[in-house]
């Protein structure tokens, strides 16, 4: 027997290796993988950039927003009330000056709905009747006067008690923006 | 001495396969997979062919090395290059096997071939025998006979064939010990 022909170990791993050698890769396997690692390599290539494009678009959206948000939030506050006025007239008086009145007067108007409101809560006063004024005074020793218009309104309406008499107590019913609603008789005595 | 030898265990690592996967999952730089590929392409192919036929191999050969560019990233810095590219042609080919594809190399053609074999020698030299018998061995003997010619240990055979080394080593010996039969037949043969 030849060295070749020994079925030795070292005899199996050279009849191995000849085989090896008689049956190489095809040199298109690698020719096909260099193509595509290049074709893989763009794409990835392509990918990476569109993503680092989103990233900083979206990165400079945010800070956009939150710039927008801190300008926002620094504007001073300006606290500030709304006085709605509605009326009806007849005179038409367009120059500033009776603008300036008609304002000043709804103005004044709404300062004592305001104080009216404040006062919402002490429902029961004593009526007080002179001269044909009406007057109620509270505990807190205010004292409201009523227009001949509102009793002559709340007459009207059947929402003020006309048998009152000045010293009887009365219970006051305001709306939640402080108008009189009514007036009528209380059957208790009102101790302040 | 010391920094010669750090130097040197350097420089050998550096152009170790596994360094240079690892670089290659880094950058996907096109020369550093050429470098794979002219270390391991052929080893690959002919262990591939030995299980399979011409066709397959160079496809099951081409997939592979796309997964090697695909799952670049999955590639631990512990583990051998050429045990997990071969892990990776195994599985690949047993997919294919399973999904039933035709191969002019299978298992009960070859042991057809095996049968012949048995009976009269009609090759003329002894890398037939060899390849021949080869061939008739059973696919999972085959392919522990060639990840051991490969260099790899009875541990990476048991890995890559997700068999015990106990098995491997029966599947060893029996491979060896059916090439060796051949071989000295064709050497009495030969010397008649």
């Amino acid at each position: 027997m030849t060295k070749d022909n020994e079925p030795s170990e070292e005899a199996l791993a050279k009849l191995y290796s000849k085989r090896k050698a008689a049956h190489l890769a095809p040199v298109s396997i690698k020719r096909k993988l260099l193509e595509k690692q290049t074709s893989h390599k763009t794409t990835t290539a392509i990918f990476n950039r569109i993503s680092y494009v989103a990233v900083a678009a979206s990165t400079l959206l945010l800070i956009s927003i939150m710039m927008f948000r801190n300008v926002q939030f620094n504007k001073p506050q300006i606290a500030y009330q709304s006085v709605e006025i509605h009326s009806l007239s007849n005179v038409k008086d367009l120059s500033s000056e009776g603008i300036h009145n008609r304002y000043a007067q709804h103005y004044k108007d709404y300062l004592n709905q305001r104080k009216t409101y404040a006062q919402h809560h002490q429902k029961r006063a004593v009526l007080s009747v002179t001269d044909n004024i009406w007057r109620l005074k509270t505990c807190d020793a205010e004292v409201m006067q009523l227009s001949e218009q509102l009793i002559s309104a709340l007459t009207d309406l059947q929402q003020i008690d006309m048998q009152l008499n000045s010293g009887d107590v009365v219970e006051i019913a305001f709306d939640q923006s402080g108008i009189i609603l009514g007036i009528q008789r209380s059957h208790t005595p009102l101790s302040c | 001495m010391s920094f010669a030898l750090t130097l040197k265990s350097f420089l050998v690592d550096r152009h170790s396969n596994e360094s240079v996967m690892l670089r290659y999952a880094e950058s996907g730089n096109k020369a550093l997979l050429t470098k794979l590929y002219t270390a391991c392409g052929d080893d690959l192919y002919h262990f591939v062919l030995t299980l399979s036929e011409p066709i397959l191999a160079q496809d099951i050969c081409q997939k592979t090395w796309l997964k090697v560019m695909e799952k670049k990233h999955l590639f631990r810095d512990s583990g051998q290059f050429k045990a997990w590219l071969f892990t990776l042609a195994r599985n690949l080919l047993i997919d294919e096997l399973r999904q039933g594809k035709p191969m002019t190399g299978d298992i009960n053609s070859i042991h057809d071939n095996a049968k012949a074999l048995d009976t009269k020698h009609q090759q003329s030299d002894i890398h037939s025998v060899f390849e021949q018998t080869l061939l008739s061995l059973s696919f999972e003997q085959r392919e522990a006979f060639c990840l051991q010619q490969e260099g790899f240990s009875l541990q990476d055979i048991a890995n890559i064939t997700h068999c015990g080394i106990e098995t491997v080593k029966s599947r060893l010996r029996y491979a060896k010990q059916h090439l060796s039969k051949q071989l000295e037949k064709y050497a009495e043969t030969d010397h008649d």
